[in-house]
């Protein structure tokens, strides 16, 4: 094992290092079998792991461990163990007769002759040695800390050594962080933005239902941390907010405030309410008439107090039948109670926001108090959606055409997504759409969640990243796996996760599945971003000056 | 090899797996089952290393004859336990030999001769002996003798020979080594390991 | 081809008879010797003593001591801490078919500490002589067997001497395998006559030593032979004036042995009373100081009579007497009539054939570092093919 061969002097030697065990057996299809070391407390090791697995003629294979198990050559012994309090027998029969095993997902190969591992096609041969990853492995397999790679966590059991996501490839497709409520995904994901935003790989629109990304986030236990708007003093991120009242009261540095005129609201954006309006599939098949009918100031005529004489008279020439006229009504009260909704045509909201993007800024939306309004929240990240996504649409057919510059890339992210993505209507939402058009258009999801079993299957397909804290949920558990080749070994890691502030991630941005305790959201993180607190700060502008004036 | 090993007698009988060996000692002094011993062979060039498993104590009318009297006296029992050389016949299995290259764990090429003198082996000897244990299937494999109390008896004289410090770790190493070979059959197994049990 | 018993067998028919015969004859003798002993205890001891004078140097029965005839006495006490020491000798004989010409004497003797339940201590000394002085007479005549087993009588004593030195103030009884007199001299005597008194001189000194140190010493003798008491009570049934060879040679009582008459009259643990030996050797000893006694001991309850002799001056001192006589009994409580320090004794002098065969094969092994090459006779190669092999088998 440590002969001084090239390939050793080439990778770093390993002094001291003692196989974990060997490779007796599995597939390719259902994973290696390691038998453990007898010297080797098997309390000691994790599922989640890295191992590595050294082939003969130099060729290395990575994998991971995804299952722990007891063994013994004879089977009787689970039926004759040795008397309790007999830790000489127990030490005797544990070295030979009882034994450990794992499983192990190979995931890539490395041969000697090459610079970059490989997606793994085939397995070691018998008893080939298996060793825990070294940093120096976990660092071959997913680069160094770069511009265009973000330092998102550390394996377990190995502090020292950085995993790096590849952010362009994250950004690439569409993504998800899931994970049980309490687990750390808006942690995570504003880690993840943070990055995106610092390498300005994209602009975000973020859809902030419960301000947990704009300024002055709060978790759980009620500590305060920074808000991308905090991060990014230099302009690169903008806060636009549906509740004037409630952000400046939080003490939010808004940029914008938004409202939508009743007569930019169409029947395409009312249509995704119907569920949580209540409407029927008649009332809702009725909107597009209504709209053809009124013209731009329909809502505003549905609700007015005042008759409406086209109104009675679409009913009396049956074109509408009353009932159903007078539930819409009803139901459109709905728009009334949106302060943010202001009668008639509105203002230049969208064109400012779609300008921010444009120019590579990124816009938190609060919702305030509006935030607790599951209707409020779809209805504007679907108004906005729709729009935004159109013009890049139009932006994008453009610079083929070569007539115009290519669109910034756009990261959309939305929480709930499940009520955006289910099965029933994922088909015929505009996130559906860009979830399935791969970035044709430079607009991509990222998608926070904690019921991904609700999300469309056809979907999730297509999210490339899968960044998942804990899970409980069968359903939910099989929905992360589905469409990841080889992906449902890794069950048994995923159930195992820490409640918080571990994630698996798997797919697109990472060569091969990794389980990671994140990092820390803290006075480092903002050091990193080059957002020092502010008393720091001061205290470096003070100590700054003495040095100069020697004050 | 060393000269602090006592002598036992010589070689009456022997073949390649083992051979016998006779000598006159008081009873403190016979060898012990499970013991280690050597025999000249090959005119000197080597030693084979036997494993002691059987002792038998030729017919003593005057030991059968005091043992029925109800009149023995104690100076009189004192002495038969002492002084009485009794002739003492000892089968040692052959378990590997000693030449210029060391020791090797497997039947010896060929056996010692008739009237070769035989020792016990010394304690250092015995703990360089028992370091490897490939010995323990030469052992396991032999018919009709009691093979598992032999060999506890030999893993016990083993860990004697060593510090008190080494004495646990050694024994659970060789009992490790008994259960691989001994998998199959739990039960024996079991008794091998209470039987070695430190 | 072994003894060839076929053609012995019926030889062995004609055996039994006899024997049968002969236990019958002894049987119809012994009411008559027993009463020839009532009679010689009823004379008065001066006319008996007359009737032995009258007798003459030809007389070879026992004489009276002091102790009346039929005497029987009890066993005594055993002194406390009594040291009991035992002495015998095993020899190889010089072998002209041997590799070289050779004797050994080995002495095997052991001393008990009764009452104080250690072992006893014991020791195997062996003597090897090989010069021309020892294995040859002054006339070049290679020395005699008889002389060698005088060589190693003395040796025994010697032995005893020694263990009586060790026990230095505690009561002591040495015990010998064997009668005191040095038989070996009557067969001797006419051509190594050197050799004899130099044996002789020896043992008499060592026996000196035992005397000074206060030790009792007794000779045993298993299943004795001798007729001595019976000549005397056959010689107090002549008249006195009727007292010559051919009336003595007369005895009616030959083939009967003293130890059948004693058997009858003594109860286990009983003595006899103490005799004189008649034989001419005795007159060397007693110049000495060391006139041989001898008494009949019934030693166990199975009735087993053996014969003690003693030196004059243990049998005049009471106490001495008690001790042996007590000593012996109890040597020979666990061992059914033969004390135990003999039994032992013997086991630390035994020489076998095997000890034989190897020392041989040392002597050559010596004999050829030293560029001597050893030669057995022709006699004794042959011999030795003839000796079965036996395979090993584990």
């Amino acid at each position: 094992m440590t002969n001084a061969s090239e390939l050793d002097a080439y990778f770093g030697s390993r002094p001291d290092e003692t196989p974990l065990g060997m490779v007796v057996g599995g597939a390719l299809s259902s994973g290696l079998l390691v038998k453990l070391d007898p010297r080797l407390s098997i309390e000691r090791l994790a599922v989640g792991r890295y191992v590595v697995i050294q082939g003969t003629s130099g060729r290395k294979f990575f994998g991971i461990v995804t299952d722990i198990a007891l063994d013994a050559t004879n089977p009787d012994l689970m039926r004759q163990p040795p008397a309790p309090g007999d830790a000489f027998a127990a030490e005797v029969y544990s070295r030979q007769v009882a034994y450990g095993t794992l499983s192990v997902s190979p995931m890539l190969m490395l041969d000697a002759d090459d610079d970059q591992p490989r997606p793994n096609k085939t397995v070691p041969a018998h008893f080939a040695p298996v060793h825990e990853a070294s940093a120096e492995d976990v660092e071959r397999v997913f680069g160094a800390e770069d511009e265009k790679h973000l330092f998102l966590g550390t394996p377990l059991d190995m502090q020292a050594v950085h995993v790096n996501l590849d952010l362009e490839r994250f950004v690439e497709r569409s993504s998800g962080v899931f994970g049980k409520s309490g687990t750390g995904k808006s942690f995570i994901t504003r880690i993840l933005l943070a990055g995106i935003i610092r390498a300005a790989k994209a602009s975000a629109l973020i859809f902030d239902m419960h301000n947990d990304y704009g300024w002055a986030v709060k978790d759980e236990a009620g500590r305060e941390f920074k808000g991308l708007r905090q991060l990014f003093t230099g302009g690169q991120v903008s806060v636009v907010t549906l509740d004037e009242e409630t952000s400046r009261a939080r003490g939010s540095k808004v940029d914008r405030v938004l409202r939508i005129g009743t007569q930019q609201i169409e029947p395409e954006d009312v249509e995704m309410l119907s569920g949580l309006l209540g409407l029927s599939d008649v009332q809702t098949g009725a909107l597009p008439f209504l709209r053809r009918r009124l013209g731009p100031g329909w809502i505003d005529r549905l609700l007015s107090d005042t008759p409406d004489e086209e109104l009675a008279a679409m009913v009396e020439d049956e074109r509408i039948v009353s009932s159903t006229l007078g539930a819409i009504q009803r139901k459109f009260e709905f728009f009334r109670r949106m302060g943010f909704l202001v009668p008639g045509a509105g203002d230049d909201a969208v064109d400012d926001i779609f300008n921010r993007l444009k120019k590579g800024t990124s816009v938190v939306l609060e919702f305030g108090r509006y935030g607790n309004t599951l209707a409020a929240y779809i209805l504007v990240a679907n108004f906005l959606t729709r729009r935004v996504h159109e013009r890049y649409v139009r932006q994008k057919n453009e610079a083929v055409g070569r007539r115009g510059d290519e669109p910034q890339p756009l990261v959309i992210v939305i929480e709930e997504a499940h009520k955006f993505l289910d099965p029933v209507i994922a088909g015929h939402t505009v996130f559906g759409s860009i979830a399935r058009e791969l970035r044709k258009y430079n607009v991509t999801l990222l998608i926070v969640d904690q019921r991904p079993s609700g999300i469309d299957d056809e979907v999730m397909s297509q999210i490339g990243t899968r960044v998942t804290c804990l899970l409980d949920n069968e359903a939910d558990i099989r929905a992360v796996f589905s469409g990841v080749s080889g992906a449902g070994a890794l069950r048994e890691v995923l159930a195992r996760l820490d409640t918080r502030q571990q994630a698996l991630i798997l797919g697109h941005a990472v060569p091969m599945p990794v389980v990671v305790r994140t990092r820390d959201y803290d006075e480092s993180f903002y050091q990193w971003l080059g957002a020092a607190d502010d008393g720091q700060r001061k205290e470096r502008a003070r100590r700054g000056s003495q040095a100069l004036f020697g004050e | 090899m060393d000269a602090d090993d006592r002598p036992i007698g010589r070689v009456t009988r022997c073949s390649t797996r083992g051979f016998v060996g006779a000598v006159r000692l008081p009873e403190p002094e016979w060898p012990v089952f499970g013991t280690f011993c050597r025999a000249e062979a090959q005119q000197g060039r080597s030693q084979v290393i036997g494993l002691v498993y059987d002792l038998t104590i030729e017919d003593d009318e005057l030991a059968r004859q005091l043992a029925a009297s109800e009149a023995l006296s104690p100076e009189q029992l004192a002495d038969s336990q002492v002084n009485r050389q009794v002739p003492v016949e000892y089968h040692a299995l052959a378990v590997g030999y000693h030449n210029r290259d060391g020791f090797t764990q497997a039947l010896p090429p060929q056996p010692p001769l008739t009237l070769a003198p035989v020792h016990l082996l010394a304690a250092a000897q015995v703990r360089t002996f028992t370091e490897r244990l490939d010995f323990l299937p030469l052992v396991l494999a032999v018919p009709e003798i009691p093979v598992d109390d032999l060999l506890a008896a030999a893993l016990k004289t083993a860990a004697a020979v060593r510090p008190e410090s080494e004495r646990r770790g050694y024994l659970v190493r060789a009992a490790a080594e008994c259960a691989r070979l001994l998998g199959r059959d739990l039960t024996r197994l079991e008794s091998l390991v209470r039987a070695i049990r430190p | 081809m072994g003894l060839n018993l076929p053609q012995i067998l019926h030889q062995l028919e004609q055996m039994g008879a006899a024997l049968a015969e002969h236990e019958a004859a002894l049987r119809r003798l012994q009411p008559a010797a027993a009463k020839a002993l009532e009679h010689a205890a009823s004379l008065p001891p001066e006319e008996l003593a007359a009737r032995v004078t009258r007798a003459g140097d030809r007389y070879r029965g026992a004489r009276p001591s002091d102790e009346p005839v039929r005497q029987r006495f009890p066993p005594p006490a055993v002194d406390a801490g009594l040291v009991i020491a035992g002495a015998d000798g095993s020899q190889i004989y010089p072998d002209r078919h041997a590799p070289a010409l050779y004797y050994v004497i080995q002495v095997g003797s052991l001393a008990i500490d009764l009452g104080t339940g250690r072992a006893p201590q014991t020791r195997t000394l062996p003597e090897i002589h090989f010069r021309p002085e020892d294995l040859y007479d002054e006339d070049g005549h290679p020395v005699n067997n008889a002389v060698i087993n005088g060589r190693r009588d003395a040796l025994e004593m010697k032995a005893l001497a020694d263990w009586a030195e060790t026990a230095a103030g505690r009561p002591f009884l040495a015990l010998l395998d064997n009668g005191l007199l040095l038989w070996f001299a009557l067969q001797v005597r006419e051509q190594q006559q050197k050799e004899v008194d130099r044996v002789l001189k020896a043992y008499l000194g060592h026996l000196d030593g035992l005397r000074a140190r206060a030790g009792a010493v007794a000779g045993f003798i298993d299943r004795p032979r001798s007729a001595d008491v019976l000549a005397l009570a056959h010689l107090a049934t002549l008249p006195p004036e009727a007292i010559n060879d051919a009336a003595l040679r007369a005895n009616p009582f030959r083939g009967l042995t003293d130890r059948l008459v004693f058997e009858k009259l003594l109860e286990p643990g009983e003595r006899s009373a103490c005799f004189i030996d008649s034989s001419p050797l005795n007159r060397d000893f007693e110049t000495r100081g060391h006139q041989v006694r001898f008494f009949y001991l019934k030693t166990d309850a199975r009735g087993t009579i053996a014969r003690v002799e003693v030196p004059a001056w243990v049998a005049d001192d009471p106490a001495a007497l008690g001790r042996v006589h007590a000593g012996i009994l109890e040597q020979c409580r666990a061992t059914g009539g033969f004390p135990y320090a003999l039994v032992r004794a013997h086991e630390l002098a035994v020489v076998t054939n095997e000890d034989r065969q190897q020392l041989e094969t040392y002597i050559q092994q010596r004999m050829l570092e030293h560029n001597l090459a050893p030669r057995t006779s022709q006699k004794a190669t042959t011999k030795r093919w003839t000796r079965g092999r036996r395979k090993h088998r584990v």
